[in-house]
């Protein structure tokens, strides 16, 4: 009986991908544009390196980072990657306040990173603390470790504002 | 000229029996130590003079008639190893003097000075023997004296090690009292120049009977395996500078005593020769092996030092092979030259052991631990002292350009033309094939072993944290000082081998029963090697100036290694158990191996949360298949006689009786 119903929504069943069309994000799409320009123009046609680190996030900071990487966004193209170690990278993306455990890793990747090299705050935490701010187990918003160039603020930020983020921290950079 | 080495060699005499009686009074103590160094050196002066001016003439140095005609002379071999004794234990004695300040509440400073003078004393009279009677007396001296040094912390262990060193050491006593006993046919006031022509008079078996028992006493001395189980026990517990002392130069003491005998009888037979490399080369592998996996520095290099009396005995025997198989002029030549090798060898193991033992002092001062767990960032620390030690490693490991290379290569050498230049037999064929790859492979463990000390003692971060005051570590150039002497001594016998080798085969020659027409040659240029090592490794400190100056143009900031945000630690360093076991895991048939990880639970109720202690021993397999059934049979055989030990005396009296009647019938 089963088989049957599973032969049935196989070949009777809606269709549930969608047209491209559909969720085409113009505005995405163009801040991508802006960044890769920017990024031609800062690395000379090289893509832009990025070392996440986690200073103690809920981790949907980390979701929304990971998303950045799907099928959807997928901001390779537009010239930015991941990378594992902070000696690659050129931009560092450091979310969630700063607990005291994780003080030395952040400052650590900081300094093991080469300079010049620009430091994103991502998320509430991230920026001034959170709802954890003053608690005695978080040393705070980033800035209180390492110098920050660019907050991203919201719990969690979507992939469009990050990216917002990332264009404006790369407008601000010279070369 | 002759005069004064005579006047000097009294010197050296007086001053070390005076510096005894003085250290003995606490006063006097600091002139005591100095007047004891300053007559060392008279005396490795005067061993040198009598060296550099050598015309193959023995010097009588005292005489007399009385006395069951003690005397002592000077020859050859005995300067050789005059010089040796008189130079390092005076460059020990420096060392001593901050060594034992440091360690005044373990070892009582003055006992230790007085028994050292008498352990020195002992030593340069054994080898300044002209007759056997002062040979005993000096080799008993230099016993006792060590015997009461190893105790001299007056630990249970210690105590133990002791009293295991006094029973071998005394059997081996006995054993060369019995090889003179039949050497001089019940008399012992004969010259030691004169073994040849008492062993002429000695038929076959009995001459085979006094050889087995002075290998066995010097062997036993040597540490020779089966006999070496006092070895990797006493050496250890003893006081660092008597550690040196002992391992350095007593060692070399029992060594030359084995040379005196074999060079002065002719006609030694091949199956001892057989034995004597069969012995040596076991001993250097087992005590290449053990030092690979030990982890106690100062155990380690006893093993080492096991290893290195192998190879002399391995070279020894070798000589004696050839020359009992072959009476070619050819085979005298090889015969001379392995000697010479194995003097040679002699000279650089008491350098550079002296200098192991010395430095792992300096060690063990400052993270009080003879464990190479406890040890590490010395490198950091202490550079100058780090690269002198590194010198005195690379010198122990036996690689070029260091003197210790030139004797073990040379040896290969000369095995390798024993079995092309002369139609050898099959017996000797498979004798020297044997010896090769066990030495290669005994060569290729002790770099491994020597590499594990340096590497884990020195490199890397300190283990634990050093408690130093700031006194000791203004002083710590006073212990380093001497190790680097010993250090320039390595690079010297390396830089001069070729003279050195030359003038060794020279005396040998002289010295030997058997005599050759020409001086053999020696085919190994080493300054040539030595001035290509300095001018490889100037040529690579240049590159590496002009290569890192170009890279210095470019914006460059020095970091530490990336540890992903985790510090490093000593605890994520290599450990010496963990290097060492592949070589564990290899041997695993004969290291005996106890390994036990245990979890006991914190809190009783929760059987999640443990606490885990891991423990591994390595064990000598000797002490367990060899040494344990032999106490226990003497036991066991107490235990019987014990039933005839009524305590009546009229049943005693019968005994007695029936004694003598027993003893006049076989006598009869």
């Amino acid at each position: 009986m089963s088989l049957l119903k599973l032969l049935k929504m196989l070949f009777f069943g809606p269709r549930v991908t969608e047209p491209k069309k559909s969720f085409e994000d113009q505005e995405f799409e163009k801040i991508g544009a802006d960044i890769k320009k920017e990024i031609r123009r800062l690395y000379g046609g090289r893509s832009l390196r990025i070392r996440a680190v986690d200073g103690g996030s809920t981790n949907a900071e980390e979701i929304e980072l990971t998303a950045l990487g799907n099928a959807y966004y997928d901001i390779d193209r537009f010239g930015l990657s991941f990378v594992a170690s902070p000696r690659h990278a050129d931009m560092l993306f450091v979310t969630g306040p700063v607990t005291r455990n994780l003080e030395r890793a952040v400052k650590t990747t900081y300094e093991a990173a080469p300079q010049p090299c620009i430091v994103v705050a991502i998320g509430d935490g991230a920026c001034i603390g959170g709802i954890w701010k003053d608690s005695y187990a978080v040393v705070g918003a980033v800035d209180k470790v390492i110098p920050v160039h660019v907050r991203i603020p919201g719990d969690p930020p979507t992939p469009t504002e990050i990216l917002k983020g990332i264009l404006a921290a790369l407008r601000s950079a010279k070369k | 000229m002759a005069n004064l080495i005579v006047y000097g060699i009294y010197i050296f005499f007086a001053g070390m029996a005076a510096s005894i009686l003085l250290s003995f009074l606490k006063k006097s103590a600091k002139a005591g130590n100095v007047l004891m160094i300053g007559s060392g050196v008279v005396g490795f002066l005067a061993s040198v003079a009598y060296l550099s001016g050598f015309s193959g003439r023995e010097l009588v140095i005292f005489q007399t008639g009385t006395l069951f005609g003690i005397s002592f002379s000077l020859n050859f071999l005995s300067a050789i190893f005059f010089a040796l004794v008189s130079g390092i234990s005076s460059l020990v004695l420096i060392y001593g003097v901050e060594y034992l300040r440091r360690y005044r509440k373990t070892y009582p400073i003055e006992m230790v000075r007085f028994l050292s003078g008498f352990f020195i004393l002992g030593m340069a009279g054994v080898l300044l023997a002209g007759n056997v009677i002062s040979f005993l007396l000096f080799w008993e001296m230099m016993s006792v004296a060590s015997f009461l040094l190893v105790m001299s912390d007056k630990t249970k262990e210690s105590a133990r090690a002791a009293f295991l060193y006094f029973i071998m050491t005394h059997l081996g006593a006995a054993a060369i009292l019995g090889g003179f006993l039949i050497l001089g046919g019940g008399a012992l006031n004969f010259g030691l120049g004169s073994i040849g022509v008492a062993a002429k008079t000695l038929s076959p078996e009995m001459l085979a009977v006094s050889l087995l028992l002075f290998f066995f006493g010097f062997g036993s001395k040597a540490g020779l395996i089966p006999f070496h189980i006092w070895l990797p026990e006493a050496h250890p517990q003893a006081p660092t500078n008597i550690s040196a002392l002992m391992s350095g130069l007593m060692l070399k003491v029992a060594v030359y005593g084995f040379l005196r005998i074999i060079l002065a009888i002719s006609g030694i037979p091949a199956w001892f020769a057989i034995l004597v490399v069969a012995l040596g080369i076991v001993s250097a592998f087992f005590g290449a092996l053990h030092a690979a996996v030990e982890k106690d520095i100062k155990k380690a290099f006893a093993y080492s030092s096991i290893e290195n009396m192998g190879i002399i005995f391995t070279m020894l025997g070798v000589a004696l092979y050839i020359l009992a198989r072959n009476s070619s002029h050819e085979a005298m030549i090889l015969a001379t030259l392995l000697f010479a090798y194995a003097i040679f060898h002699a000279i650089n193991h008491a350098i550079f052991k002296t200098g192991l033992f010395l430095s792992s002092g300096v060690i063990i001062s400052k993270v009080h631990s003879k464990s190479l767990e406890a040890m590490g960032g010395f490198a950091k620390a202490m550079p100058f002292f780090s690269f002198v030690f590194l010198v005195i490693i690379l010198g122990s490991a036996a690689l070029p350009p260091l003197g210790t290379f030139y004797g073990e290569w040379g040896f290969i050498r000369s095995l390798i033309q024993s079995i092309w230049s002369f139609n050898s037999d099959a017996a000797s064929l498979i004798v020297f094939m044997m010896i090769l790859p066990m030495f290669a492979l005994v060569s290729g463990l002790a770099i491994f072993a020597m590499v594990k000390i340096f590497g884990i003692s020195m490199l890397g971060l300190p283990r634990t944290h050093w408690h130093e005051d700031e006194a000791d570590k203004e002083n710590d150039k006073r212990m380093v000082a001497p190790i680097a002497v010993l250090g320039g001594l390595m690079i010297l016998m390396g830089v001069f081998a070729k003279n050195i080798l030359n003038a060794l085969t020279e005396g040998v020659r002289q010295m030997s029963a058997v005599q050759t027409k020409i001086a053999p040659s020696i085919a190994i240029s080493s300054l040539r090697v030595f001035l290509f090592f300095v001018l490889f490794s100037m040529i690579a400190v240049l590159a590496y100036k002009i290569l890192a100056g170009r890279d210095k143009k470019e914006k460059e900031r020095e970091y530490h290694t990336w540890d992903c945000g985790q510090p490093i630690d000593a605890g994520m360093e290599y450990t010496a158990t963990a290097f060492a076991s592949p070589i564990r895991f290899f041997f695993l048939l004969y290291l005996r191996r106890f390994k036990q990880i245990t979890a006991e639970p914190i809190v009783k109720t929760n059987p999640w949360f443990v606490k885990k202690t891991f423990a591994l021993e390595v064990v000598s397999n000797w002490q367990a298949r060899v040494y344990d059934p032999a106490y226990k049979a003497v036991l066991w055989m107490a235990k019987k006689v014990r039933l005839i030990h009524t305590g009546r005396i009229q049943y005693y009296l019968l005994l007695i009786l029936a004694t003598i009647i027993i003893t006049l019938l076989i006598a009869i």
